[in-house]
């Protein structure tokens, strides 16, 4: 599927509710009060309007198993409705568009119709709530590419960017983390093998001279050595410019003090540019004597290594090029210059196994010795290391498989640390490392996940990353589901816990649209967005964190009297001066507070040139409502891509959207999008409040909603959102955030789960922990 | 002591070296299981620098649009006309700043690629900024066997052609790693070839080896989890499993009949130091730099057709006078036509490039698909030696998403460095802002 189509697919149940709202008008009738009275309306639905209704314009055709377009309706009304969701989806769908009945048939009235529709949308959702269905479990998830790097970060303790190697995860559903879109390919599976075996590389030392203590050294950049015959360039060293040295004369010197009496392993790393077929030779004298030569060669870094005695004291290196021979008659070739990247000096007398790296020793728990064998060495190191990447405890099997590759590439002549880069390379491959892995659900149905499988979703949720000791250690003694409370209270406190904040605002509010962003460069006014937009994400971030943490009612986050601002952000709000070495502070904010009101969200919803009321009022149904309107009809003119239009014609922009609106087809969508974005024209294209519009007309920021409700700017907005529509916008929350637990799809049994967690939010004012503890309570997170 | 021993290559060791080069990925046999789920191969990019400017008479469209008529310079890219875009008015207004009014040259080449105005110096201080294909080397080159190529087909002698006052760093590269390092430019096919492929065999069968032990390991690992997880799930664990398969007949096929690098290319024995002919020597650095992306070596090259200010004739075409010296011409008709005439032979080689690309496969695709190459010129008119409207051009698909076939004017003085912005992004690479860029160039996509 592709990523359009999927993110098309969001929010199944609400999907019906669109449909409807968009018939009986948006924001008309508040839906808990229509919920007072389900039950009986939802029992005259299904006693009466519905049976009349199919039997007089449907069941002739779609009845029976040779029912047309295999849609069987006679059996609905009968069956429970939530596994029968998408036929009901297509029955209001060709209703609602007078598709069916088919034109030579007798069409049902207007007001048939009207009536079947309205009173099927508090039936419909009564009778999810009364579903027996199961909900399905979440297919095997492969790690997405946030996820990979942090599981490596954790468990070996390098930091690796995939991103050069792993194309961008699929999304679905408006995240990157769904198990039906994380599959896998043989592209994917070769750069898995490449990305293996460059961590591995980067975590085990094989060659012990590397593991030496480094007693001296200079890094790049440090030096250029003129070549030899090499006129074009001076010297320069540590920044510092040499006296211009003429052949022969004086070549580049560095003094090193050498600890002591010993044997040193001296290592240089150095590339030459205009070097020809041959590397040239890099002559390293020490005190005056040659010492030894370095192959320099074009373009590639390759590390020359030798050891050496030195005594204590300075040693004074010069390096010093090598001409190549020159045939008689012949013009000396011009070389260089060489750049040298570093050179080290090293110890080995004072290897030890604690001079090795942190991640080495974290893998290299165990070498092989007179009373320990390789295979127990090798099992000492990937009975734990296996289980931890595995996430689970590693079977006999599978430490027995990496056991056997340290084994063989010992037997083949190779080093025991050799032996367990390769078989570190393997493991990172299995795919019980790259899939998290759940067992086979219960044969009777599904089955409580296990302690791990706990672990791994909890883990992953709520930090985006593979489970720490501690929650390896309950799941080991079967306590965390006991001590569940804690550890999610300890996981939001966790600095991990950010990465949860920043992957699920970023998605759940589609930032993504932001990196795309480019305020028109012509216009002065925009001039510093792009000094604050990494920092008007973080704000967004930090404040989803803040009320997350601090336990704050939900609707905080629509009408905070605060945000996290930097000193810059401060600056280009206009707030009172934060200084500027302080980070991000909490502030108290006036007429700017909540979502809407980031610079992020207002950004994100707009055009380089201008705001778009059309563009914030849809982003606003889809991600705060659950209501994404349809897209437009392909023959529809855009208005909103012809600037020029507006100009021209003098309309404000606000007019030509009238206009627009005064075509009934238009005028069904439009009607609900427009209102709720003008209420946002307070605020230009970066988020700063503004008092003249983008066609130069005074901001008008009022709008009327369909229902008749008057809005007065975003704080009129911001009343409605956490008032009549607050079921609306924390069931829309909570669905996003379960589709994120879960990493699936939305499935009509979920209804339930939501209108519980709503429920209990309710009972508790909305406070923020309660959706989290909601979800890992329910049981689609609970049971496989 | 002496621990510099060079190690002769045999030709065959060369082919066969390159042949495991090749085994790389992004090639025919790696085809994914299905299309939409895949990850595109890299983004490939390659500047094409032209010396001396050009004969904009002759150069620039006359209408804006899409491409219908060429100019007489740019006629062998007729084959080519939806896929490249004329871009008109960029300026490189870095080079206008400092300098002895006679220099016309080095100002403009000296910061080309770095948009930031040369030091002027003929000393080795030499500064001027990091070049645009080095931020791309430096981002992208820890993953390709080397950062980048940077070639060129006229040697630096120094004598001479270098510009008032200034080193001739600022005339013979482009290429700058550090705003105090330019690089110097590789101009022996032979050297270049051996830079890609030398290297490569060693290890080889140590690696096969390895990678046996590797693709058996996690077989046997899915084959157990395929008993532990439900009917769906198995489903995907095979496709884990197919795909294992697939690198394993690919390590298989590779065995059996190692692929070579274009052959023609070592045919007849190794590659010449440096071809005398201009013609044989510039093919032969685009065949290299063509291999090189394909076997997946570099990302990122590029190529100068010449030292600015070159001296160069070119009796193949006619054209006994130096371009330097035609280059000013004044209302010297004759002059005009050779000026003219360079112009077109140069851009034939860019055709010749646009060819190779095209021609080369990569899955169901070309490299050219995923390539974006410029052409470019640091001045405009040789004749007064302009910065503000540099004859530019831009081939390939990038990400996929360039629209070409254009003649697009900008608006005057629209900074190069924005071009350059927009290359960067369609190769992944996302900065604020490049040199004196003002927001990534549009009308590209």
């Amino acid at each position: 599927m592709t990523s359009s189509t999927a993110s098309r697919r969001t929010g199944v149940i609400l999907v019906i509710l669109v449909i409807l709202v968009a018939t009986s008008g948006f924001l008309q009738t508040g839906s808990s009060e229509l919920l007072a009275r389900a039950p009986e309306r939802s029992e005259q639905f299904v006693q009466e309007t519905a049976p009349a209704f199919l039997k007089k314009h449907c069941l002739s055709c779609h009845s029976g198993k040779s029912a047309k377009g295999m849609t069987r309706l006679d059996d609905l009304l009968a069956s429970d409705w939530a596994d029968r969701h998408g036929t009901w989806t297509k029955v209001i769908e060709q209703v609602e568009s007078r598709s069916m009945p088919p034109a030579d048939k007798t069409q049902p009235a207007a007001e048939e119709v009207d009536r079947f529709l309205t009173e099927l949308q508090p039936a419909l959702k009564q009778r999810l709530l009364a579903s027996t269905r199961v909900p399905p479990p979440t297919p095997l998830r492969r790690l997405n590419r946030v996820q990979y790097r942090n599981v490596i970060r954790d468990l070996l303790g390098v930091d690796y960017d995939p991103t050069t190697h792993l194309p961008a995860d699929e999304i679905g559903y408006g995240f990157d983390n769904i198990g039906e879109h994380l599959t896998i390919s043989p592209i994917l599976m070769e750069q898995y093998l490449r990305m293996a075996k460059e961590i591995a590389a980067a975590v085990i030392i094989t060659d012990p001279d590397d593991a030496a203590p480094v007693v001296a050294k200079l890094e790049w950049p440090l030096a250029r050595v003129r070549g030899p015959n090499d006129d074009t360039f001076g010297l320069e060293f540590t920044g510092k410019k040499l006296p211009w040295a003429p052949p022969g004369g004086k070549f580049l010197a560095h003094t090193f003090e050498i600890p002591d009496d010993d044997e040193y392993v001296i290592k240089v790393q150095a590339l030459g540019e205009n070097i020809g077929s041959k590397p040239l030779q890099l002559a390293v004298d020490i005190g005056g004597t040659e010492a030894f030569r370095v192959p320099v060669a074009s373009s590639s870094l390759t590390w020359t290594k030798v050891r050496l005695r030195l005594p204590k004291g300075k040693a004074e290196f010069t390096f010093r090029p090598i001409p190549e021979p020159v045939p008689k008659g012949e013009k000396a070739p011009k070389r260089g210059p060489i750049l040298l990247e570093r050179v080290l000096i090293a110890r080995p007398s004072q290897t030890s196994d604690s001079t090795y790296p942190e991640p080495h020793r974290r893998v290299v728990v165990a070498r092989p010795s007179k009373t320990r064998s390789v295979r127990e060495a090798a099992e000492a190191i990937f009975e734990p290391l296996a289980t931890r990447a595995y996430r689970r405890p590693a079977t006999r099997e599978q430490v027995a498989r990496l056991v056997a590759i340290v084994e063989k590439a010992h037997s083949g002549g190779q080093s025991f640390d050799q032996g367990v880069q390769l078989a570190l390379q393997a493991m990172l491959c299995s795919p019980n490392f790259l899939f998290i892995v759940e067992a086979e659900r219960g044969k009777g149905g599904p089955r409580p996940v296990d302690e791990f499988e706990l672990a791994n979703r909890l883990s992953f949720f709520l930090w985006n990353t593979m489970p720490d000791k501690e929650l390896f250690d309950a799941a080991r003694a079967g306590r965390l589901r006991k001590e569940l409370d804690r550890h999610v209270d300890r996981m939001i406190g966790d600095a991990r816990f950010e990465e949860f904040c920043r992957s699920f605002t970023h998605q759940w509010l589609k930032f993504a649209r932001l990196k795309e962003f480019r305020p028109d460069p012509k216009n002065k006014r925009y001039a510093d967005f792009e000094q604050v937009r990494d920092s008007a994400v973080r704000e967004t971030e930090l404040f989803f964190a803040t009320v997350l943490r601090k336990d704050l009612p939900l609707t905080t986050l629509i009408d905070a009297d605060f945000s996290l601002v930097n000193e810059s952000l401060a600056r280009f709000y206009g707030l009172p001066k934060v200084p500027d070495d302080a980070g991000f502070q909490r502030v108290e904010v006036k007429g700017r507070g909540g979502l809407l009101t980031h610079a992020s969200v207002l950004a994100a919803t707009s055009y380089p040139t201008r705001t778009s009321p059309v563009v914030r009022g849809a982003w606003i149904l889809e991600n705060l409502l659950n209501a994404p309107p349809p897209p437009p009809p392909p023959d529809v003119p855009n208005l909103d891509s012809s600037n020029e239009a507006a100009s021209k014609s003098k309309l404000s922009l606000r007019q030509q959207l009238e206009k627009h609106r005064s075509n009934a087809r238009c005028a069904v969508c439009h009607n609900r999008i427009d209102p709720l974005g003008f209420a946002l024209e307070g605020f230009d294209i970066i988020g700063k409040v503004r008092k003249v519009d983008d066609s130069g007309h005074p901001v008008d920021a009022t709008a009327v909603l369909p229902s008749g409700e008057k809005v007065q700017g975003v704080e009129g907005l911001k009343k409605i959102l956490v008032g009549p529509r607050k079921e609306q916008f924390l069931s829309c929350l909570t669905e996003k955030m379960m589709i994120y637990a879960l990493g699936r799809g939305p499935d009509p049994a979920d209804v339930r789960a939501i209108q519980a967690i709503v429920d209990a939010l309710a009972r508790n004012k909305d406070r923020s922990r309660g959706l989290i503890r909601g979800i890992i309570a329910s049981p689609a997170f609970n049971n496989r | 002591m002496n621990i510099l021993h060079h190690r002769p290559i045999s030709r065959r060791a060369l082919l066969r070296s390159a042949g495991v080069s090749l085994a790389l990925p992004w090639l025919e046999a790696m085809q994914p299981l299905r299309a939409d789920q895949s990850g595109p191969p890299p983004v490939r990019t390659l500047f094409v620098y032209g010396p001396n400017g050009m004969y904009m008479p002759n150069w620039t469209p006359a209408a804006e649009g899409r491409l219908e008529k060429l100019p007489e310079i740019l006629r062998s890219l007729k084959p080519h006309i939806a896929d490249f875009s004329v871009l008109t008015h960029l300026a490189n207004m870095e080079a206008y700043r400092g300098g002895p009014k006679r220099a016309g040259h080095a100002p403009g080449s000296g910061c080309f690629l770095t948009c930031s105005t040369p030091r002027v110096t003929l000393g080795s201080d030499v500064r001027s900024g990091i070049s645009v294909d080095q931020v791309l080397a430096r981002e992208l080159g820890t993953r390709t066997r080397l950062p980048s190529l940077e070639l060129s087909v006229e040697t630096p002698t120094g004598t001479g052609t270098c510009d008032v006052g200034y080193h001739c760093a600022y005339t013979t590269t482009i290429s700058w790693r550090t705003p105090t390092t330019p690089l110097s430019r590789d101009i022996s096919p032979c050297s270049v070839f051996e830079r890609l492929f030398a290297d490569a065999g060693a290890a080889r069968e140590d690696e096969v080896r390895q990678r046996r032990s590797i693709l058996d390991f996690v077989r046997a690992e899915a084959r157990e989890l395929t008993q532990r997880v439900g009917a769906a799930d198995r489903l995907k664990v095979e496709q884990y499993l197919e795909s294992v398969r697939e690198i394993e007949r690919r390590v298989q096929a590779y065995e059996r009949n190692p692929p070579v690098p274009d052959r023609s290319l070592t045919a007849n024995g190794p590659l010449p130091i440096v071809p005398a002919d201009f013609a044989e020597h510039t093919r032969l650095m685009i065949d290299l730099l063509v291999v090189a992306l394909a076997t997946d070596s570099i990302r990122v090259g590029s190529l100068m057709l010449g030292n600015d200010a070159s001296q160069r004739s070119y009796p193949e075409i006619n054209v006994r006078n130096g371009h330097h010296e035609v280059s000013h011409y004044g209302a010297d008709k004759t002059r005009q036509d050779k000026y003219t005439a360079i112009g077109a032979y140069h851009i034939s080689f860019f055709a010749y490039l646009l060819d190779r690309l095209k021609n080369t496969r990569e899955g169901e695709h070309s490299l050219f698909d995923r390539s974006q190459v410029m052409f470019g010129c640091s001045i405009g008119r040789g004749n007064d030696h302009n910065y503000d409207d540099l004859p530019v051009l831009l081939a390939g698909r990038g990400n996929g998403s360039l629209r070409l076939g254009f003649h697009r004017v900008y608006p005057a003085e629209t900074p190069i460095a924005n071009l350059y912005l927009a290359m960067l992004e369609q190769a992944g690479v996302r900065m604020p802002r490049f040199g004196d860029s003002t927001g990534p160039l549009r009308q590209l996509t």
